[in-house]
Order: C-alpha cells, then sequence, then structure tokens
C-alpha cells in the first residue's frame, strides 16, 4: 500500500542578515584563550615532579571542562547573534511548486502618492525626512529582508492610480529608482479605485506563468483621515477585500498627529470686473492643528506683485478668513495669489486665482419684434443706472441683421424668442458660443416645441422641450441659493425673487449631464439654465408666456414685469461672464483644453509652473473641429497658455489649485482584520506571515536557549570552582 | 614583637649574615626563651657535674652543690654524656627555591635550624656532627663536643652549597653505613624525590636502631600555589618546564601536596621517627620550641 505523505519544504532565512555578524563575538572566548596563553609567565618550581603528576592526572578532567565552558560560551554568543538576525522558516504545502524558485515571493508595493505624503519636509519632529522619503526607505528596507529569488511590482496610489512597475522583476533597485523619480501630484488618491485597481492588477499577474505563486502586498501611507475614509465607507470595502485575496502589510507613515495650516480656499465676488472696479478676494484658512494659531499672515499678490498681507487669528479646528481689496490697473487676465507661511506641508499654503478685468461688456440684444421685450433692453442697460452695477454696452439688432453682423465684437448675445431663429441664424450663434461667446436664450410666444425638434437645439442648450405648462402661479425654486444668479437674492426676501409670476413654463427632457439649474420651479423642472457649449455658455429662461398674453403690446412675459427680473438678468450676464473663467480656474487633475476655430491640426503651448514649456498639437475632435488638451496638471501653480483661438501670442492664464482637506487630516485607524497586519516605522520585521510566525517562535526558543545555557554555564563554572578551590 | 621573638623572624634573620652571626643570633633568642634542653639522655646512674648554662632544666641542678658552693651544677649522668647527633641538610637546587612571599630560601632555613641545632647540641657538651648532601653526600664533620666544631658547621655550610639533583635514598643509606652506633639524625630536606625510595630509606634507618627527626622544609608557595594566570613552570634539577593554568589545577595540586605530607608524616609514625613540617614563612619561635618541646616529651 502507498501512502501519500504531503511533503513540507522549508524556506528558511533572516530578516536581519547583517545582525549575524555578532556571531563573530563568538570567537572572543577562543581569542580570549590564545591570548591568556599568550600572556603566560614563567617561574623556578621545586615541586615540579608533583605538578606534573597533578596534571597528568587532571588533564582528561581539564581538558573536558575547559573545552565544555568554552562550548557553552560560545553557544551561548552565537545563539544570541541568531536570535538578533531574526531567523524565519517558511513552510511550503505540497501544493506549492516544490522545483527551485517556488520560494521566490512577488513583493507588490503599493506606496500613497497623495500630496500629505509630501508633509514633514519642514518638520523638525520628523527628522526633515516627508513622508514620502520614509516610504521609500520603508521599501527600501522590505527589498533588503527579501529573498534572492523573490520579485518585485510597484503600484502608486493616486488619481488615477498607476503600475510604475507592473511587469514583475527581480531588479529590485528599479523599485527605489522608480520612487525616487516619482513627483508628488498635488492632489489626494482615490483611494477606493486605486484598492481596485490593484486587485485587477494582481488579477492580471496571477495569470502570468512565470510570475511567482506567492504573492505579498505592502502598502505605504499615511492614512489621512480624508484620504482614506471613502475607501471603508463602502460597503464593501476596497481595502478589506484585498486583504481577504493576499496577505497584506500595512506600513504607516508619519506621526499620528500632524500639524497643519492649509489655504484652503480663494474665491473673488466676481470673475469679471470692469477696469477701476475693485476686486475683492477672500481667503479662508483651516487650522488643523490641536491649538489656536495667532497672527496668522495671509500675504496677496497681483500678477507675481506682492500688494499685502493681513493677520489673522484662528481657533484650533476652525476655519478663518481674511478679505483683500485688489484693483487691477490694466485690463486682461489678472494672476492673484494668496500664501501663508511655510509649514509642514507647503503644496497646502498657496492658491490662486485669474479674474478678468474688461473695459465695459459689450452685449448684443436680438430682439425678434420692436419694443416687445423693452423689459429685457432695460435690465440689460440697467448696468449704467444702479450704482456698483455693471456697465453695459447694449446694440440691439433684429434676428434678420444678426446674420450680416460680425458676432466676435459682443461678449453676450440675448435672444428674446427662440422661435423667430432660423437655421443659419442658429448656426451662426452656434458658432459664435462654441468660441467662447455667451448666450441667453428666452423661449417667447413664437417658440414652439415641434419647431424645436425639427432643430438640434439641445447640442446648444443641454436639452430637448416637450410642451409648455399647464397654467396656473408656479412657484419659485432658489435651490438653496447655491447658483451665483440666485445667490443676490438670499437673505433679501423682499427683493422679489420668490414672488416673480410665473404662470406658464416650458418642460425639458434629455438633460444633458452638463446642464445646469440655477433656479427652479417648486414641483416641476427649471426655470433658469446653463450649459457649456464648446468655449461658450448658453443661460436659458423657461417662462412661457401666458396664453392669455397674446397682444402686440403684451409684455415678453410676465416674468419680466417684476422687480426681480432687472437683478436676475444682471446676475445671469454676470455668471455667464464668470462661467467662462470657470475654466481658467481649476483643480489639480483637471484637463486644460479648448477648441479652436481652425479646421486643420495646429499647435499650442502650454508653460508650466516651474517655467518649463510644453509643445501641444491640437486633437481633431471628431466633428471638424479642433481642440487642444493637456492633462498634466497634477501640479498646482499658474500655467499660461497660447493657443489660436485665445487671440494668438497672448497668454491666458490658468490657475490650478489642489483640493484641500477639509476634514480628518490625522491619520486614520484602520480595520482590525487578522489580514491587514500593521508594521510599526521598523523596518526590520520579517518578510512573510508564516515567516513572521515562525520568526516569533524561532526567535523566543534561541532566546531560551540562551537564558538556560547562561544558567548552565553559571552553574558548571561553579562546580568546578568548587573542584578547583 | 617580644625581644627575644625577634631572633626568629625570617625577616630579621634574612637581614643578618654572615651565617655564624645569623646563626649565633637565633640561639641567642632561642636559649633565652628556653628553659630547659630538650636534646638529653636517659640513665639512672651519675657520671659526673657539669655547670649550668642558660637553657638547661632547672630540675636538674644540684641543689647541695649550689648551697655548698654557691654555683650551678647540673647532675649528669652516664647515658645522657653520650648523645652523637648528626644534622643532615640537603643542598639540592629544589632548596634553593625561595618564593614570593618569603625571606629566607629552603636551604636557608636548614642552615639556620642546623647551625641552632648544632650550638644547642654542643653547648651541652654533646657531640654533633653535619652531613651535607645533593645527589650524594658532600661533606661529614663527624660529631665532635669541641666548641670549635660550631666554626667548621659554619664553615661547611656556607662553602658546600652546590646546585643539583637530589638522592636521599642513596644519602641516608651512605649516611646509615657509616654510623657505628645508633645516632639521632635530625634530616632537613624538602623530602622532593621518589616516595617510595625515601620510605624506603627511612625504614633502613630505623632498622639500624637510628633516632630520627625529619624536619620537612617547604616553602609557602609550594603549598598554597598562589598562581592565577598561565604561567611556565620551569623545573629544577632539570627537570623539563611545563605550562599551565594554575587556577585549573590549584585544588588539585593542594591536595597532592597535602596528600604527600601527610604519606611523610604517616612514614614517619610508622618507624617512631619524628616528624615535623617547617613553613619557610613561619618565625623559629614557634617552630623550633615546638620541635624541643616535642622531643622533650618523647
Amino acid at each position: 500500500m502507498t501512502m501519500l505523505v504531503p511533503r513540507v519544504f522549508l524556506a528558511a532565512g533572516f530578516a536581519s542578515l547583517w545582525m549575524l555578524a555578532w556571531i563573530a563575538a563568538a570567537g572572543i572566548p577562543i581569542a580570549i584563550h590564545f591570548f591568556l596563553r599568550r600572556q603566560q609567565t614563567k617561574v623556578s618550581w621545586a615541586t615540579i615532579e608533583l605538578l606534573r603528576k597533578v596534571i597528568e592526572q587532571e588533564s582528561k578532567r581539564l581538558r573536558f571542562e575547559q573545552w565544555l565552558l568554552l562550548l557553552i560560551r560560545t553557544l551561548i554568543l552565537v545563539l544570541f547573534g541568531l536570535a538578533l538576525a531574526r531567523p524565519y522558516l517558511e513552510a511550503l504545502s505540497s501544493k506549492s511548486d516544490p522545483v527551485a524558485g517556488t520560494l521566490a515571493k512577488l513583493w507588490v508595493f503599493v506606496v500613497d502618492t497623495s500630496y500629505t505624503m509630501a508633509y514633514g519636509k519642514n518638520n523638525s519632529d520628523e527628522a526633515d525626512e516627508s513622508r514620502w522619503q520614509q516610504a521609500i526607505e520603508k521599501t527600501k528596507a522590505r527589498i533588503e529582508e527579501s529573498g534572492p529569488n523573490d520579485n518585485f511590482m510597484l503600484i502608486t496610489l493616486g488619481k488615477p492610480s498607476a503600475a510604475p512597475i507592473r511587469k514583475p522583476t527581480r531588479e529590485s533597485e528599479r523599485i527605489i529608482t522608480e520612487l525616487k523619480r516619482q513627483q508628488l501630484p498635488h492632489q489626494r488618491a482615490d483611494i477606493p479605485s486605486g484598492l481596485t485597481y490593484v486587485s485587477s492588477i494582481l488579477e492580471q499577474t496571477k495569470q502570468n506563468p512565470a510570475a511567482p505563486k506567492k504573492i505579498e502586498v505592502v502598502l505605504l501611507s499615511d492614512f489621512v483621515g480624508a484620504t482614506w475614509q471613502p475607501a471603508f465607507e463602502q460597503n464593501e470595502n476596497a481595502l478589506v477585500q484585498l486583504a481577504s485575496k493576499y496577505p497584506l502589510k500595512v506600513i504607516p507613515l508619519g506621526n499620528s498627529r500632524p500639524t497643519n495650516l492649509v489655504l484652503q480656499d480663494l474665491q473673488a465676488e466676481s470673475s469679471h470686473h470692469l477696469l477701476g472696479e475693485e476686486i475683492r478676494v477672500t481667503a479662508t484658512i483651516f487650522n488643523f492643528n490641536s491649538r489656536p494659531e495667532s497672527n496668522v499672515e495671509v500675504s496677496i499678490s497681483l500678477n507675481d506683485q506682492h500688494i499685502t498681507s493681513e493677520q489673522l487669528d484662528i481657533p484650533a479646528q476652525s476655519l478663518g478668513s481674511v478679505s483683500f481689496q485688489l484693483k487691477a490697473e490694466d485690463a486682461g487676465f489678472n494672476r492673484i495669489t494668496a500664501s501663508l507661511p511655510q509649514d509642514n506641508l507647503t503644496v497646502d499654503n498657496q492658491r490662486h486665482l485669474v479674474v478678468e478685468v474688461r473695459d465695459n461688456r459689450r452685449i448684443l440684444f436680438v430682439e425678434s419684434k420692436k419694443d416687445e421685450t423693452r423689459m429685457i433692453r432695460l435690465a440689460l442697460s440697467a448696468g449704467d443706472l444702479l450704482e456698483g452695477a455693471t456697465r453695459a454696452d447694449v446694440t440691439i439688432l433684429s434676428p434678420i441683421d444678426l446674420l450680416a453682423s460680425n458676432l466676435t465684437e459682443w461678449e453676450v448675445i440675448v435672444c428674446n424668442d427662440l422661435g423667430y431663429l432660423d437655421r443659419p441664424v442658429f448656426a451662426q450663434l452656434q458658432s459664435f458660443v462654441e468660441r467662447g461667446g455667451n448666450l441667453v436664450i428666452g423661449l417667447g410666444p413664437a417658440t414652439t416645441s415641434a419647431m424645436w425638434n425639427s432643430m438640434d437645439y439641445e447640442t446648444l442648450l443641454g436639452f430637448q422641450l416637450v410642451q409648455a405648462s399647464a397654467e396656473k402661479l408656479w412657484n419659485i425654486d432658489p435651490l438653496e441659493y447655491q447658483s451665483s444668479i440666485a445667490k443676490p437674492f438670499q437673505g433679501f426676501p423682499d427683493s422679489g425673487l420668490l414672488t416673480t409670476p410665473i404662470f406658464r413654463h416650458w418642460l425639458i427632457q434629455n438633460e444633458h449631464p452638463g446642464l445646469r439649474r440655477d433656479i427652479g420651479l417648486v414641483d416641476s423642472g427649471p426655470l433658469v439654465t446653463r450649459f457649456q457649449s464648446g468655449n461658450g455658455w448658453v443661460a436659458c429662461l423657461l417662462s412661457a408666456p401666458s396664453t392669455n398674453d397674446s397682444s402686440a403690446e403684451s409684455p415678453w412675459n410676465a416674468m419680466a414685469t417684476w422687480p426681480s427680473f432687472v437683478p436676475l438678468m444682471q446676475g445671469l450676464m454676470q455668471s455667464l461672464l464668470d462661467s467662462q473663467l470657470e475654466d481658467q480656474n481649476l483643480a489639480c487633475g483637471d484637463v486644460l483644453g479648448g477648441q479652436v476655430s481652425s479646421t486643420t491640426p495646429s499647435t499650442a503651448e502650454v508653460i508650466l509652473p516651474n517655467g518649463e514649456s510644453k509643445q501641444l498639437t491640437t486633437e481633431s475632435l471628431g466633428d471638424g473641429g479642433y481642440g487642444w488638451f493637456f492633462y498634466q496638471t497634477q501640479t498646482s501653480g499658474m500655467y499660461q497658455v497660447k493657443a489660436e483661438h485665445m487671440g494668438g501670442d497672448r497668454l491666458v492664464p490658468y490657475s490650478i489649485n489642489l483640493e484641500p482637506i477639509t476634514s480628518r487630516f490625522a491619520s486614520i485607524s484602520l480595520p482590525k482584520l487578522p489580514s491587514i497586519q500593521p508594521i510599526e516605522s521598523s523596518a526590520n520585521q520579517p518578510p512573510g506571515e508564516p515567516a513572521m510566525k515562525a520568526s516569533n517562535h524561532l526567535i523566543q526558543g534561541l532566546l531560551i536557549a540562551v537564558l538556560v545555557l547562561l544558567l548552565v554555564e553559571s552553574c558548571i563554572a561553579w562546580y568546578f570552582g568548587q573542584k578547583i578551590g | 614583637m617580644n625581644k627575644s621573638l625577634k631572633y626568629f623572624d625570617p625577616e630579621t634573620l634574612a637581614s643578618i649574615r654572615p651565617l655564624g652571626l645569623r646563626a649565633k643570633t637565633l640561639v641567642e633568642g632561642l636559649v633565652s626563651g628556653l628553659h630547659r634542653s630538650p636534646l638529653r639522655g636517659h640513665s639512672a646512674e651519675f657520671a659526673q657535674h657539669r655547670e649550668y648554662v642558660p637553657g638547661d632544666d632547672l630540675r636538674q641542678v644540684d641543689w647541695k652543690v649550689y648551697a655548698r658552693s654557691d654555683r650551678y651544677y647540673l647532675k649528669q649522668y652516664e647515658d645522657e654524656t653520650n648523645l652523637l647527633c648528626y644534622i643532615l641538610v640537603d643542598q639540592s637546587e629544589s632548596m634553593h627555591y625561595r618564593g614570593k612571599n618569603s625571606h629566607l630560601s629552603k636551604l636557608e632555613y636548614a642552615q639556620l635550624i642546623a647551625c641552632a641545632l648544632g650550638h644547642l647540641i654542643v653547648s651541652q657538651q654533646d657531640q654533633a656532627g653535619l652531613v651535607t648532601y645533593t645527589s650524594q653526600i658532600e661533606h661529614w664533620l663527624p660529631a665532635s663536643n669541641s666548641p670549635a666544631q660550631l666554626d667548621d658547621f659554619v664553615q661547611i655550610l656556607e662553602t658546600s652549597a652546590t646546585q643539583t639533583k637530589t638522592n636521599l635514598t642513596q644519602v641516608l643509606s651512605d649516611t646509615a653505613g657509616r654510623l657505628q652506633k645508633p645516632t639521632l639524625l635530625i634530616l632537613l630536606s624538602d623530602m622532593l624525590d621518589e616516595f617510595e625510595s625515601v620510605s624506603q630509606a627511612l625504614k633502613l634507618l630505623a632498622h639500624a636502631r637510628h633516632d630520627l627527626v625529619l624536619l620537612h622544609i617547604f616553602d609557602p608557595d609550594e603549598l598554597d600555589f598562589p598562581f592565577d594566570q598561565t604561567t611556565q613552570f620551569d623545573g629544577l634539577e632539570n627537570l623539563p618546564s611545563l605550562t599551565t593554568d594554575p587556577l585549573l589545577i590549584a585544588g588539585a595540586y593542594r591536595k597532592a601536596m597535602k596528600q604527600f605530607h601527610r604519606d611523610l608524616e604517616r612514614v614517619c609514625r610508622q618507624q617512631n621517627s619524628d616528624y615535623f613540617s617547617l613553613r619557610t614563612s613561619e618565625s623559629l619561635a614557634q617552630q623550633l620550641p615546638h620541635i624541643l618541646a616535642s622531643r622533650a616529651r618523647s
């Protein structure tokens, strides 16, 4: 009968190989022995024969005792040296491939590249070593402890995550070189998707027959709460899932109580200003420290020129804000930068903002029927009358005259009734918007859904019309005043926004995901929408004329008769212009881009915050047009772009800011699961889970043996001493 | 220190030269501390009177003569006048050993004792002779009670020192052969020879009815073995050297040395001989009276 005996293969090694050097200490007793032999003295002796007899009688015993003591003492030092070297023993079941090489392990280093990993560069309590530097050192330490046949992979958790070394390699130095080469993006990693990415990469790797079957994932991160919390809020925790599939070692980096001041926000009241107007910007700072911070200095600069500084006190774990009033000297784009003194994390101590300053505002009002929308005209030009409002240069044209006009003269075109726009006019307006113009569309009496559906209006407006609603008094929903259009009315209930009479409105469908609702109607759809088309923006007023108001003298619709109409239209103008600047005030990771009017490939130039210049070639958009796109915006700062549609040689600034942490800057507690093994800062850890257990047992056994031998040695030495005495 | 004791202190004696003066100093101290001489014969037949000398036994003073003449005389009996003593001094190389803690070598210590005892014996008008030996008898000074005998003692002891191997068996055999009648033999030696042959020689002396007193002289280092680091021991008397760690064998050595002393004492006791072990570091004020007192008791 044949019995199948499971074969067990052992892999042994040392977690701290260099500690084996201590075994050399075993030579000390031997060296002492020889040293003492050299240090002998000479004596003339009378009883030499007696001495000789004694030595002859005792020689066997003496030799035995000496060798025994020397052996025990040497053994004590050897065992102690072995224990210091932290040996490990791994048992591989017979399921493993017993062929040489199966002992190799695949080390997958997953490193968090969130911007908080840069913390510590100016921090004395972290020994001037950033968390990223710590991550490199820890990785290096783990690699040094790996076996000679082990393979390595490197995955960075970012936004998006990436695998700089995706194919298992035995060239461990590549891991360190790649880590050193990495530049930390000014973004927080998308941890849930990152961990999912790691799982998918590992699944693919497992399919590779050449890759080691034994995989161990080492996760290095500072585990900042705000970054990692989303990973734990998911129903299926990505970290737990990863740990359930692979042995996961976690190496937390940095200290648990970081100190940091964050310049969380820099906002201008408006992105568009007229020359001579004051630009009011507000900087918001969050104090993550456990103690209040006083006299925090916030500096502001305009076009790289320091303007002024303000100091403020911020309570612990609280927000503080400070406002500045700036005045631009020239029309055009102005770059504003606010800064805090450098602290442990410098990347969130600065924010940038681009505002535009113009001589005046050029508005074209396309009036389908003369004087039909007198109120609109008045509202557009009201800026001249209202103190503090914008100056507006309003030109009025009929739809027919529009075809012959050069639309580039105007910044905003207002059409009171979509129904009067035939296909050529529509195409012209569409071209105007795509090049960066702003369009306000009203749905007057001529507008019908049949006409709408026969044309491609949705590409311009972002929705399809269904029909006008039933006639009744619809209540305005300010949508929590989130929109910049509704915001001026917040806190002023008598301003009339909520009582604006809306008897009918157009119902819409097939809304584009990018469609914004600025003002809505209770229990119904939107009243004011905004939509980006090409480089420009289109706002739409969805109010419909009352069926009882069909006379020539009747107002455009009842909405225009209300006091709220003028500020509403002014806000609409401002929001449209501000919307255009939204593309120039972006977050890290956003794509810089725009359409060009050219129908052939051309070039654009992007100048990075560090002064480096990148040449771009425009890409086809598929509809015959071309656009330029720049994706490498992981670093915050002021970018400048020179492209055809921006006016030739003019550099257009783009501010790229990081999305700061607004909550839980401290490290998060990892779930306590057996599959997740936190490894403290000490780099000297055994390499694998089984190895870790075996190592602990081995070390314990060795230390116990050392203790026993010490005891035995003492007893034997005492016993021999007694015999000698 | 008692005035008389300073004469027995080895350190004091070591500072005195030559040997004659050193011995005289020792004897003066010795005599002042003794009330009677233990080295005497035993007989009931009166022979003669002799004048009292310090150290004589006051019990032997003839008080009747004193009453008549106002002078002290001792009664001497027939056998008492026939005391014949030979002092044998070992002058082999091993006797030259002197440990770190000793002021006198074994030979110097033995010479002192030999002179002192000779002085005592001659002063009692008994006959004392001297034998020095190494591997053989080097000098034989026949016994005499002449006062000039002491000068011969000193001369022989000071001039006859050689450094060769000892052969105690041969020497004792030769000595026994030369002596015609039973004699008191005082043997001063470290006894470093083959134990069995020594034992045979002692038996031979006892068989010839000689009265043997063995004064076994040794240095304290030879017994204490006070070495604490690896040491090369160079053998005296042309014996090869050996190297060892004294700490490891000290116990066994001391044990063996003590056993050697016990064996010697046992052999002597078996032959009705007296055995005294003398450390060269010890004061003769303790050693000599002890020896003499022991003889007196016997």
